[in-house]
């Protein structure tokens, strides 16, 4: 299959990029399609190509010259057409989507997928014109919050979700979700879990409760509202006054809110919470590895990926039900799961976290670990993506 | 003939901050002349005189003031060799005294008696400014300055008292926070409570009922520190117990899409009403229509949203956060709630849905009276006229 993978930059984010080099191990070929930042390291694959977004104005007009001169050879009608659905606002705008347009349609890809649903805010007119089958993926805030407070995007989902060909959902929850905007959208949509790589799967050990003296608590995320760290403080506060000796850390880039800041310093806090960043993937899984539990207060996610890392290493972990979690967390068997936006009940779930004998915490431990061995590898991952492809051809 | 005050301001005051409108209107109807100094350019959006610094400004505009304030530092000279002088003498290093001496530039070379910060933390860097003026310098604590900027930069206080002649104080919780961040007892303090003009806030008609559903709302900006996050949950509680209700938030802010997204994530969303901001003048509107007045804040210095629903004789519910409990007569006026407890907001609504109406109208009538007898601009504007009189 040609594949055209269109994320907003080169290289995206760490599981598109397993995405990309999965596919292309499978045999497909690839175009990914974004603002390149950094070399992405293809290297080692020959049938993946980069298309990059030329970053100033004249190269962009440039690459619309090429296209033009390419196009009025070979194909001069759709040359014409290709301009009039591309037309836009502005000029530039109008000269990004021509480039896009015209190099999927040059190239003949079988399946252009959409990593980030907002983007259909700005190529809506690809998807609604069919330049070419169009997948899309759900992956998290842009379907689950965006659209309830900017009335642009709701309706532009509402417009273009009926046209969209093959709908990609981290979870069923998400896919619910979305019917908000399209209500027929089920039929063409297909769940793949997110995944975790071979690697940290190798690196599972049934840890045992670290210290006595110290109970430690880790999250990891960027520091953004929707993760619920004021919910996680407020659940430290509780089990500070019911005497367990909780340590929490956070491990994100960037500051500490102030939010957080003045949450710390008025509950009194500042003995029990950590803040660390700029730590490498390795060190922050051996960081959580090291923890004796993690946790997850988020207040949305599609379903977060550093929770099944947590389990695929071993360490255990109390998760809130936000996006898809509820089907990765079965409460008391791979870990625990409670209502999001309520401090009273993470702070239950860590303290009885926190009082599980070792017998308990094992088969808790080895619960997880295999629910990620069974759900959540990258084999199964790509198996999933090639069906909902497949489905997408033949309709 | 009175004295000249210059005002540092964020920005210049538009219709969302009132009490900042209201201050300034008032010492000029004193008599008082009223320059206003600001980084931060916001053209023709205030009534008031405005003096701008000038790396804000449009480029055009820059290259004929320039002129301007070349010329008024030649006449001025005096003033920017003192600033220069006091700033080494603090230990500052020459860069940096010439950094701070052009970024204060447009306020040295003005002539004023008086040099007062809305905000103490907008003193930070400014310290000697009105020294070099050779004026008395004054500063109004009113909340976030006082109780979250230190947590981040815990400089910008040390520095300052030395230099301050006076302090206004909007309430004494705000007080006690500023003894805490080092205030010196030596500084005089003097405590002008927020005021509001109690006519355009009048008791409503219908004082006293409940309706059902409850009308809930709460005025103010989306911002964590007040606490709405807290308020959706008292909510949710509400709504599992079938208790019916309406709540209307007025204002924006930074917090709404995770406040549209909580009341989602709680099933809510058609009962709470975003209505976005609203002119001024139009709230009481709102809050006639409405039956219970919520102000959870986390953080509050004393908070004129509280005093016009009060004054307007709506059931009145806020926290027990720094300026509310003294805004608030608990029990008597209104109730004050712990901080983060939404179990007992949700408890608290309820209880006041069960009372009888001509309690409830009690309590409406007496939290408008205290407010026009306590909490009137007219008062307000003599203690100013006061505080600068000296």
């Amino acid at each position: 299959m040609r594949i055209a993978i269109f994320a907003s930059e080169i290289p995206s984010t760490v599981f598109i990029e397993n995405l990309i080099k999965g596919l292309a191990m499978r045999g497909h070929t690839i175009y990914v399609y974004g603002k390149y930042i950094k070399n992405p390291h293809y290297e080692n694959y020959n049938n993946i190509h980069t298309v990059k977004e030329p970053k100033s104005k004249l190269g962009m007009s440039l690459y619309a010259l090429k296209y033009i001169l390419k196009l009025l050879i070979n194909n001069p009608r759709k040359l014409l057409w290709l301009l009039k659905v591309s037309k836009a606002q502005s000029y530039l705008y109008w000269v990004y989507r021509f480039n896009l347009y015209a190099s999927i349609a040059v190239l003949e890809v079988d399946i252009f997928h959409i990593q980030w649903v907002n983007s259909l805010l700005y190529i809506d007119s690809f998807v609604e014109h069919k330049i070419a089958k169009t997948v899309v993926s759900f992956r998290g805030t842009h379907l689950n919050s965006t659209p309830l407070y900017l009335k642009a995007c709701r309706e532009a989902y509402e417009r273009v979700f009926p046209q969209v060909d093959g709908f990609h959902g981290v979870s069923n929850a998400i896919i619910e979700e979305a019917k908000k905007y399209d209500i027929a959208l089920g039929e063409r949509a297909h769940v793949a879990y997110p995944a975790v790589t071979s690697s940290t799967l190798a690196r599972f050990k049934v840890t045992t409760k670290h210290a006595k003296t110290e109970f430690h608590a880790i999250s990891i995320g960027r520091h953004h509202w929707k993760k619920g760290y004021n919910y996680a403080f407020d659940a430290v506060k509780i089990l500070k006054d019911k005497e367990i000796p909780i340590i929490y850390t956070i491990v994100a880039h960037g500051t500490l809110d102030e939010q957080l800041v003045y949450q710390i310093n008025e509950l009194g806090i500042q003995d029990q919470i950590k803040i660390t960043g700029g730590l490498s993937h390795d060190k922050v899984l051996d960081t959580a590895q090291n923890s004796d539990v993690f946790l997850l207060p988020s207040l949305e996610e599609g379903v977060a990926n550093v929770v099944l890392e947590a389990m695929a290493i071993g360490t255990p972990v109390v998760s809130t039900d936000c996006g898809g979690m509820l089907e990765v967390i079965k409460d008391g068997v791979n870990g625990y799961i409670v209502k999001s936006g309520y401090s009273n009940l993470l702070a239950e779930a860590l303290e009885k976290v926190y009082n599980l004998n070792a017998e308990h915490r094992k088969n808790l431990i080895i619960n997880a670990h295999q629910t990620i061995k069974e759900k959540h590898t990258l084999e199964t991952q790509l198996n999933e993506m090639e069906k909902l492809y497949h489905k997408v051809l033949e309709s | 003939m009175k004295k000249h005050i210059g005002l540092i301001v964020t920005k210049p005051p538009v219709y969302s901050e009132q009490f900042l409108m209201d201050k300034i209107q008032g010492l000029i109807d004193s008599g008082y002349t009223v320059t206003l100094f600001s980084n931060a350019y916001v053209p023709n959006k205030t009534p008031f005189k405005v003096v701008y610094a000038l790396s804000p400004q449009p480029k055009f505009k820059v290259g004929i003031k320039l002129l301007y304030y070349i010329l008024l530092g030649i006449i001025n000279l005096n003033k920017l060799f003192r600033y220069y002088n006091i700033s080494l003498k603090q230990g500052n290093s020459n860069k940096k005294t010439f950094k701070y001496l052009i970024s204060n530039y447009h306020i040295l070379i003005s002539k004023i008696d008086w040099l007062h910060f809305e905000f103490s933390g907008l003193a930070y860097n400014r310290e000697y400014v009105a020294k070099a003026i050779g004026c008395k310098m004054s500063l109004s604590i009113r909340g976030y300055d006082i109780a979250i900027s230190p947590l981040k930069n815990d400089k910008v206080h040390s520095k300052v008292w030395k230099f301050v002649d006076k302090v206004h104080s909007i309430s004494d919780d705000i007080t006690e926070l500023a003894y805490q961040n080092g205030m010196p007892n030596a500084i005089t303090i003097q405590k002008i409570s927020p005021a509001i003009k109690p006519e355009t806030f009048p008791l409503k008609g219908d004082c006293g009922t409940v309706k059902n559903p409850i009308k809930l709302i709460s005025v103010g900006r989306l911002h964590w520190k007040k606490g709405y996050n807290y308020i959706l949950l008292a909510l949710k509680e509400l709504k599992n117990q079938n208790i019916d209700f309406i709540y209307s938030i007025i204002g924006e802010g930074k917090a709404k899409e995770e406040l549209v997204y909580i009341s989602n994530m709680l099933g809510i969303e058609k009962q709470v009403i975003f209505h976005g901001e609203v002119k001024h003048a139009s709230i009481a509107e709102h809050l006639h229509q409405s039956d219970i007045f919520i102000q959870f804040s986390v953080q509050e210095g004393f908070s004129n949203a509280v005093l016009e629903a009060q004054s307007c004789g709506l059931m009145v519910i806020g926290s027990d956060a720094e300026g509310l409990p003294e805004n608030i007569n608990n029990g008597e006026t209104g109730w004050i709630v712990g901080k983060r407890d939404y179990i007992a907001l949700s408890e608290q609504i309820k209880n006041i849905a069960k009372m009888n109406s001509d309690e409830r109208k009690k309590i409406g009538a007496a939290a408008s009276e205290r407010v026009s007898k306590h909490f009137d601009l007219t008062k307000q504007n003599k203690e100013f006229d006061e505080f600068y009189s000296e």
